[in-house]
């Protein structure tokens, strides 16, 4: 590593006594590097492709857990050190930061000139914009105000060789050229390293509020879900959980003794959070129990909904994510009962988007990992047949290295593989995590 | 393999009928909405995926170039098809499969129109949001190819937002799935790579598309501004207010003409420029909107705002927007518009470049464009028939990508790049950028058949020149 300590000096450089934050599971990478700018991400990565080391890029390592097991020695590339804010020009509500900008920091600059972008990923006082585009992760309004990649405009990244590229650029609207923004998001670094991005923003919402319902069973809940959404008066995020997570969500006042709870959140001006609350509350006079949120509670509410799938977070817990349309929100509440290490687990389900988490906060690692493996590719194959998926965020190591936690190669897979050995042909960027073992 | 052996194997998938070959008839298909123009070898009108997969098949092991059409309204060539080369187009697979009202989504064949869709999903309480101006006539697969864009993209975003999963043929006839039926999908975001891609990564064969509650209440502004400097004020204040309406768009005093002269819209005929600016929402919060819009409006110097009465209103207001094009052929017979991005507050100073364009050339510039989001659309008038002008529009729309690139903006927000802005790329991109693009394509179309030519700066095929028919003839030489 002598020479990458001449290339970073070596304040930039943490030998193998000091990358324990850096282990992904039971693996530690042989050194980290920290860069200072995106030149020297560069000097980095053409450093790695020369000697055939591979790179493991992490932002605030809230997520690093997610994906297989790296197949290959290697750094980790820590990318905390560019937090910088690029440009923030409010009358064209457009921001440019760097890629370690923590979402938290990215948050309040905006916010000191009422502006707003919804990336709302878990844990955003160390989860970074980079990690968040990189992993693909969202936050819980993400049925209304959309995806991460559907605020990014631009990027820059580097890739495996060192090569420093751009894509999209400053402004709202563009369609010149290839939409590589989008192939990046979620791409999970393996086909460049994030250095900076550009994000279109919007108006911060005035306004919070949120309405939670309690109901006798998850069909009446269901049911309830659906007539809402179909209403012009739809909240911008509703949410279903089981009775476990209910317990689970640290918001004292939130009925429990019931079946799942419905939450609404609504964000805007103030005329408009009234009258959606007043009817969604309305909507919901036949529920069992019913409660208004006002404001910072929230606010509170909804990032604690957010920061749900890894708060806490424990090698041994099990988290899977399951992608799925909005009608299967029945099929998804009914998974509760499926019984792992004598556990049921969590369950938070995003009515208006489909899909959702299952958690089993409890020690799966007692489960024989042969058996778990199993009963994950059962989960993740049934998931496949009524058209989703089910990704495996957090397992035991021991099961990990039985599954591939994001399932059966999605279609297309031919042409990730292509487009991963048009990018990165000696496999050196987070090599072996990604979908198919890209 | 001899032409003749081509079409006859094109015949046997497809039928008789449904291969093109005759001159005569092919002449509708040389042409898409940009100034350039090519015949093609012949034009097949598949029925369905296998038969679309079966002609790429075939076109793939003869070596012969493939070019996707949908309804030829393309304004960067998208649609141009060299003259070996195959044209596929959609009439015939011009179906809406299947509307969800649960899962909020519509299945669709790639031939159904735009407005088509929109029109039949309100039914069921709604909408389709991205609105290309040519929404009457352009169709899904096309607005797929493009990315399309439209006036309440500014609030909803463009196609790629409205996009969840669709059936691709690729250039071998392999038929493959991007996306997936839940909104999120594992892997590579191959659909959001595909939107957008002009017909380069493959032909989508059915489209699943993302479909959003039709709002409640809807209110459509008109205001009335002294000059163009103080309707660019005034899109500022809309947006410092915290206002980002459904759509905020910009008509000057040449176009407000150009309309008046076709239809009634209720634009005074005296106004130096008007913003037309929808809200949509809960009554309460368009009601709570209104007042902001109101005074942005007022304080920037506006002679007066009115506000559509009723539906009939609104739709006049809106039909006025977007029959403007057409609507310059009772200034001069030839237009040639360029479509062009810049931050939202470089509108001001980008509206006088064009202007200053506009006198230095002797061309006259009509503006009708996308204020809220800063997209232009900068609009030529001039008879092609005097010789040099066609020269000289080039030349002017050239000064003009430049400046939007030097403002910080970009070449197309929605209209594409395809043969008309390819050689403009490098005032936006380094080679490292298109060289990052085009291994994205290398993954998708590996022998590069399918629209080749397009987006990347090549100086083989664009060729300006003096006269629209000329122009044609020069530009596959």
């Amino acid at each position: 590593m002598v020479e990458l300590d001449e290339l970073l000096g070596a304040s930039g450089v943490l030998g193998s006594d000091q990358v324990g934050d850096y282990a992904i599971g039971p693996f530690v990478p042989m050194a980290a590097a920290r860069p200072a700018d995106t030149q020297e991400v560069s000097l980095v990565l053409e450093w790695a492709h020369r000697n055939n080391v591979a790179i493991y890029p992490v932002g605030g390592g809230t997520l690093k857990h997610l994906g297989n097991p790296p197949t290959r020695p290697g750094i980790a590339l820590d990318m905390s050190r560019l937090n910088g804010m690029l440009d923030f020009q409010p009358a064209d509500l457009t921001v440019h930061v760097q890629a370690g900008m923590t979402v938290e920091d990215l948050d309040s600059a905006l916010a000191q000139d009422a502006k707003y972008v919804p990336l709302a990923p878990p844990l955003p006082g160390r989860a970074t914009v980079g990690g968040t585009l990189a992993t693909g992760i969202s936050g819980p309004l993400r049925s209304t105000y959309g995806l991460p990649r559907d605020w990014l405009i631009g990027m820059t990244v580097v890739g495996p060789d060192g090569t420093i590229s751009k894509c999209g650029g400053q402004v709202v609207k563009n369609v010149t050229g290839y939409d590589l923004n989008r192939l990046y998001t979620g791409s999970l670094g393996t086909l460049a390293v994030i250095t900076d991005a550009t994000f279109k923003i919007t108006p911060a919402p005035i306004a919070w509020a949120a309405v939670v319902a309690a109901f006798e069973s998850n069909q009446s809940a269901v049911s309830a879900c659906h007539y809402l959404l179909a209403q012009p008066y739809a909240p911008h995020a509703l949410h279903l959980l089981n009775p476990d997570a209910v317990r689970h969500l640290d918001v004292g006042q939130l009925p429990t003794g019931y079946g799942p709870a419905a939450l609404a959140v609504v964000a805007g001006r103030p005329a408009s959070v009234k009258r959606r609350t007043e009817d969604i509350a309305l909507a919901w006079l036949g529920s069992a129990s019913t409660l208004r949120i006002e404001g910072g509670e929230a606010i509170q509410l909804t990032e604690s909904l957010a920061d749900f799938p890894v708060n806490p977070i424990h090698p041994t817990s099990l988290c899977i994510r399951i992608n799925a349309q909005p009608s299967a929100l029945e099929q998804l509440m009914a998974m509760e009962t499926t019984e792992i290490a004598g556990a049921h687990p969590a369950i938070l389900a995003d009515a208006g988007f489909g899909g959702g988490r299952l958690i089993w906060w409890n020690d799966v690692s007692q489960e024989d990992p042969v058996q778990l493996a199993q009963h994950l590719r059962d989960i993740q194959a049934d998931a496949v047949a009524s058209g989703g998926s089910a990704i495996v965020e957090t397992c035991p190591p021991e099961t990990k290295a039985l599954v591939d936690v994001w399932g059966p190669d999605p279609s297309g897979m031919d042409i990730m593989r292509r487009i991963k050995r048009q990018f990165d042909p000696r496999g050196v960027l987070n090599p072996g995590r990604f979908v198919g073992g890209l | 393999m001899a032409n003749s052996d081509f079409l006859d194997q094109l015949r046997a998938i497809v039928g008789d009928e449904y291969v093109i070959d005759h001159r005569e008839d092919l002449l509708v298909y040389e042409y898409d909405g940009s100034v350039d123009r090519s015949m093609p070898r012949a034009v097949v009108l598949p029925a369905n995926t296998d038969e679309v997969s079966r002609v790429m098949a075939l076109a793939y092991e003869a070596g012969i170039t493939v070019v996707g059409r949908g309804s030829g309204t393309g304004l960067s060539g998208g649609a141009i098809t060299p003259p070996d080369g195959l044209q596929v187009a959609f009439p015939r697979m011009n179906q809406i499969l299947e509307v969800d009202s649960v899962n909020r989504t519509a299945l669709v064949e790639p031939g159904v129109i735009n407005l088509d869709l929109d029109n039949y999903v309100r039914k069921f309480g709604m909408r389709y949001a991205p609105d290309p101006s040519s929404q009457r006539a352009c169709s899904l697969g096309g607005n797929i190819a493009e990315n399309a864009g439209g006036p309440h993209c500014l609030a909803y975003g463009a196609t790629t937002n409205h996009v969840i999963g669709m059936e691709v043929v690729l250039e071998d006839g392999e038929v493959v799935y991007l996306g997936g039926q839940a909104r999120e999908a594992t892997g590579y975001d191959l659909r959001g790579a595909f939107v957008g891609s002009e017909g380069t990564f493959g032909i989508a064969t059915s489209i699943l598309v993302r479909l959003l509650p039709t709002p409640e209440s809807v209110r459509t502004f008109l205001g009335i501004f002294p000059d163009i400097d103080s309707a660019c004020t005034a899109v500022s204040a809309v947006i410092g207010y915290g206002i980002v309406p459904a759509a905020l768009e910009m008509i000057d005093a040449l176009s407000i003409k150009a309309v008046q002269n076709v239809t009634d819209a209720g634009y005074p005929n005296d106004a130096g420029a008007v913003l037309l600016i929808e809200l949509e929402g809960l009554h309460e919060e368009v009601e709570e909107v209104t007042r902001d819009v109101e005074s942005a409006l007022w304080d920037t110097g506006a002679a007066d705002v009115r506000i559509a009465e009723d539906d009939a209103e609104r739709e006049r207001l809106w039909v006025g927007r977007k029959t403007a094009f057409g609507a310059f052929g009772t200034i001069a017979p030839n237009y040639y518009l360029v479509d062009g991005v810049v931050p939202r507050t470089q509108l001001t100073q980008m509206l006088r470049k064009v202007s200053e364009v506009s006198e230095r050339y002797g061309i006259t510039i009509a503006n009708v464009f996308h204020a809220g989001d800063g997209n232009l659309h900068p609009c030529m008038l001039f008879d092609a028939r005097e010789p040099g002008v066609m020269e000289s529009a080039m030349a002017a729309a050239a000064e003009l990508m430049q400046e939007c690139a030097a403002l910080g903006g970009t070449l197309s927000g929605e209209h594409g790049i395809g043969l008309e802005k390819k050689e403009f790329m490098p005032l936006v991109y380094e080679d490292e950028d298109m060289a990052a693009m085009q291994r994205v394509r290398e993954a998708f179309a590996p022998q590069n058949r399918l629209n080749p030519g397009k987006i990347f700066p090549d100086g083989s095929y664009y060729r300006p020149s003096p006269h629209p028919a000329s122009h044609t003839a020069a530009l596959y030489a």
